[in-house]
């Protein structure tokens, strides 16, 4: 029996015993069979490790004590020889009562004639047990010895049946109780004895008085009796065959007798303890992941004290967590395993060992997947005895999905700004490569649970623990993720990529405040009062947003938006600096997340530094000081020709190109600030659109303020019935459309 | 299209549906009524502009160039008064315009469908 328990769990199973013994007394009371065919049958179903067995050995000991039942001992036919008959041994525990449980007899009458019912019982079990009707047509040479041989099986067995119900008869009226429990564990262990189980079952459970309670997992039985099927009926079709399974549970358990173990809600799975365990299973966890988080890691201990303080349980910060009992048990014992190895004296390759049991628990639990970790004892970079390792992962991949409305953030002088919020974090599984042809077969969307368990896997992988660079996982957010995210039309024209961004982000921990960062910067700035300079105050709180949400942590609902653009940039600037100061080039932002903000501060930043968007004041002074920030410490070249690489590809390298380009690139005209202090010769090329930008900007369009008055771009709409892709005729509209008004433009 | 309380008119997904455009996605959508309120922008920009004189015309532009919307509109207000009726007239035009067109089109393929039934049975 397990010894894992918490005081939720102790109140679940009591609620459950509880209930089990009031089906089982119903029937009693009221005098009425479980099944209208008059078999009568408990069935305890649930995952491997949810507690069944707890449960039955629950409702036995209550049944005993409290209800006045006989209770065999609990039969498990995993450990009984393949030769030995599960029906003999149900059997043969009630003959042997008045020898196991005298005390149940308190007068010695009637013991006799138990005792030899008890033998007639015995051995028409044991003769029954030797040989079906199967077996008998198997091995009967002719049709008239089947039918002799046959008709002498099933006498047998209507003889056993009317012995059995003497025997049930006696003992309850000599012993005084109510009816005999014959608990049964784990039934679908055993595939190719699966069915003659049930059927034993099925038979007890005909005899009026005995009441057998079985366990379960219902997949687990419908894969074994899937096998069993498969080997007598191979010829049988696959709908068939599924179908024969289905009668065959349907068969054996009716609905209302069904029981499963109450699991821990989610909510409590972290309150969890074994039984005389001081410390429950989110303390374990909070200690393990403050040791291992180290400097300038990923900060998992200051993640998971916040969602243990916090009365919101956030799905992706608990989904990993397991579902049965067993799962937290295991988590427990890895974590306290591993939290002993970092503490003590031990060698790096146990250590290793015991983080990949710690694995094995959250990856096993959430879905089945398994991490590939590839262990050895490192030496490098001073730690005599670090951990190298390689991880080989399925081949996942994260993106987000977004909430279908946008917000409208800045609409002026032919310049719009849509933004949409994030719904939350999704991932992809791409399945098996066919080695001949070398193409996928396809993709698969992970549940939230096996993202989440993912993600966290992720983060435990890329803690202190091992050596730099330690292993990096597939699940990240980066820039491409949020493109769709925005709409930015620049003096009227549609722009071909994104401006504005947060930091590139990997792990559980920066993959959750990723999205909270985003959502925080969208609802702020569309709930802010009209007024000038609308994208300052969006560039404002992506500053605002990136150092406190997503770099410090903070709770999105205690972060207040900056009085103004300069002091929160100035703010984004000082902490550049200083992580900058820390990094080597070698630095990855998957696994450092000041590497991650030096990348966001120095490439992705800079794409909302265009004279569309904010005004020229606070362009220059944004331009100064990032420049000034960009320029100090050792990361100066490296910010400035990784900037260079970003805006070749943006307007394409050749100067060729750039002319022959739609004119619909001219919005790349309001870069030439930026351009001209990082990348001069880039810069030059800008010229191509110069006219037809000022043209666009307001000097040339007479109607900009009338019509922005007076007309206003809605996005939602309560009739239109959108199509999901493009069809023939949603393109042939669109052309409809755009030749007409192409000829009304004058 | 009415406009709404504050007097402003309204570019939204339900004008096409409205004027006979039901068959285009979410960014369809989008793309076009951003190019129907350029197109809009263009018109009524020239039609303010034939009521200007050369000067009229100079100092307007002085006026954006210093990016002053309030400025921008209150010249409006005083020197081309009827700017809102323009508008709305241009609107209405566009709109208009693009019921026709998709009226025409249908018209047009239920006559294909005739034509194509009637040589079907020759």
């Amino acid at each position: 029996m397990s010894n894992s328990t918490s005081q939720g769990s102790l109140e679940y199973l009591n609620v459950q015993t509880m209930r089990i013994l009031e089906a089982m007394n119903f029937r009693h009371n009221h005098n009425t069979a479980l099944y209208s065919d008059g078999t009568q049958l408990i069935g305890i179903v649930g995952d491997r490790g949810s507690g069944k067995t707890t449960l039955l050995h629950s409702v036995c000991e209550a049944a005993a004590r409290q209800h006045n039942w006989i209770v065999l001992p609990v039969v498990r036919p995993e450990l009984m020889p393949a030769s030995e008959s599960t029906l003999v041994a149900m059997i043969g525990q009630m003959a042997r009562l008045t020898v196991t449980q005298p005390d149940l007899f308190s007068s010695g009458e009637g013991i006799a004639e138990i005792e030899q019912l008890s033998h007639n019982v015995l051995r028409a079990a044991l003769y029954l047990g030797r040989e079906t009707v199967q077996d008998v047509l198997t091995n009967s040479p002719s049709l008239g010895q089947f039918a002799a041989d046959s008709a002498s099986v099933l006498f047998r067995a209507s003889t056993l049946t009317d012995d059995l119900q003497s025997l049930v008869v006696s003992l309850l009226r000599e012993t005084g109780r109510q009816g005999i429990i014959i608990g049964v564990d784990d039934i679908d262990l055993i595939p190719g004895r699966l069915s003659q189980l049930l059927s034993d079952v099925r038979l007890l459970s005909s005899c009026p008085g005995i009441l057998p309670v079985i366990c379960l997992s219902w997949n687990d039985l419908r894969g074994s009796l899937r096998a069993e099927m498969m080997s007598l009926y191979p010829s049988l079709d696959p709908a068939s065959l599924e179908k024969s399974v289905a009668q065959q549970v349907m068969k054996t358990m009716r609905p209302d007798r069904i029981f499963e173990p109450l699991q821990l809600p989610r909510n409590q799975r972290l309150d969890y303890r074994p039984i005389e365990s001081d410390a429950s299973l989110g303390e374990v966890l909070l200690k393990l992941f403050s040791l291992i988080q180290g400097k300038n890691r990923e900060p998992l201990g200051q993640w998971l004290a916040q969602q243990l303080g916090s009365d919101e349980r956030r799905v992706l910060g608990f989904a990993w967590l397991p579902d049965t009992y067993r799962g937290l048990e295991h988590l427990y014992y890895s974590a306290s395993s591993l939290i002993g190895a970092l503490s003590g004296d031990r060698s790096a390759l146990e250590l290793g060992q015991q983080l990949r049991q710690m694995v094995g628990s959250v990856s096993r639990e959430t879905s089945g997947f398994d991490v590939n970790l590839e262990i050895q004892a490192g030496g490098s970079g001073g730690q005599a005895n670090g951990l190298v390792a390689v991880a080989e992962w399925p081949n996942y991949s994260l993106r987000i999905s977004a909430n279908r409305e946008s917000k409208r953030i800045f609409q002026s002088r032919g310049t719009r700004i849509l933004l949409r919020e994030v719904a939350r974090p999704l991932a992809t599984e791409r399945l098996s490569v066919d080695s001949r042809q070398s193409e996928t077969r396809g993709h698969r969307d992970l549940t939230m649970r096996e993202m989440s368990g993912a993600l966290l896997v992720q983060s435990l992988l890329s803690s202190s623990i091992f050596e730099d660079p330690p292993p990096s996982g597939p699940l990240s957010l980066v820039d491409d993720s949020c493109v769709f995210l925005q709409e930015v039309r620049i003096v009227g024209l549609p722009t071909d990529d994104g401006f504005f961004y947060i930091p590139p982000s990997s792990g559980i921990v920066y993959v959750d405040r990723w999205t909270k960062t985003w959502n925080w910067i969208v609802n702020q700035t569309a709930k802010s009062d009209e007024g000038s300079a609308p994208a300052d105050r969006l560039l404002t709180n992506i500053c605002v947003a990136t150092v406190q949400i997503w770099s410090q942590g903070r709770a999105p609902e205690l972060v207040e938006p900056a009085r103004s653009l300069r002091t929160a940039f100035a703010e984004a600037s000082r902490l550049y600096v200083t992580f900058a100061a820390t990094l080597i080039a070698e630095d990855d932002w998957q696994w450092l997340p000041a590497a991650a903000y030096c990348q966001w501060y120095e490439k992705l930043l800079p794409n909302s530094f265009h004279d569309a968007l904010l005004t020229a004041d606070t362009l220059q002074a944004v331009l100064e000081t990032w420049q000034a920030a960009i320029s100090s410490g050792s990361r100066a070249d490296a910010g400035v020709v990784g900037l260079r690489d970003v805006y070749s590809r943006r307007m394409g390298v050749q100067s060729s190109e750039l002319k022959s380009s739609s004119r619909s690139r001219a919005w790349l005209y309001g870069y030439r600030a930026l351009l001209g202090n990082v990348a001069p010769d880039l810069a030059i090329l800008l010229k191509e659109f110069e006219k037809e930008y000022v043209e666009r900007g307001g000097r040339g369009s007479k109607g900009r303020d009338a019509v922005e008055e007076n007309v206003l771009i809605l996005e939602g709409s309560s009739r239109y019935s959108y199509a999901t892709r493009k069809t023939v005729e949603a393109i042939e509209e669109e052309q409809l459309l755009r030749r007409v008004l192409a000829q009304l433009k004058p | 299209m009415n406009p709404t309380e504050r007097g402003q008119l309204k570019l939204e997904p339900d004008l096409l549906w409205d004027t006979g455009f039901k068959s285009l996605t979410r960014a369809q959508v989008s793309d076009i009524l951003a190019e129907i309120y350029d197109t809009l922008e263009l018109r009524v920009g020239h039609r303010i502009a034939e009521k200007l004189d050369v000067n009229q015309l100079a100092t307007f532009e002085r006026i954006v160039a210093g990016h002053d919307e309030a400025d921008a509109l209150a010249w409006l207000r005083k020197t081309v008064p009827t700017y809102q009726d323009t508008v709305r007239s241009e609107y209405s035009h566009i709109v208009n315009t693009l019921r026709n067109a998709a009226e025409l089109r249908k018209s047009s393929r239920s006559e294909e469908a005739i034509v194509d039934d009637a040589s079907d049975r020759d």
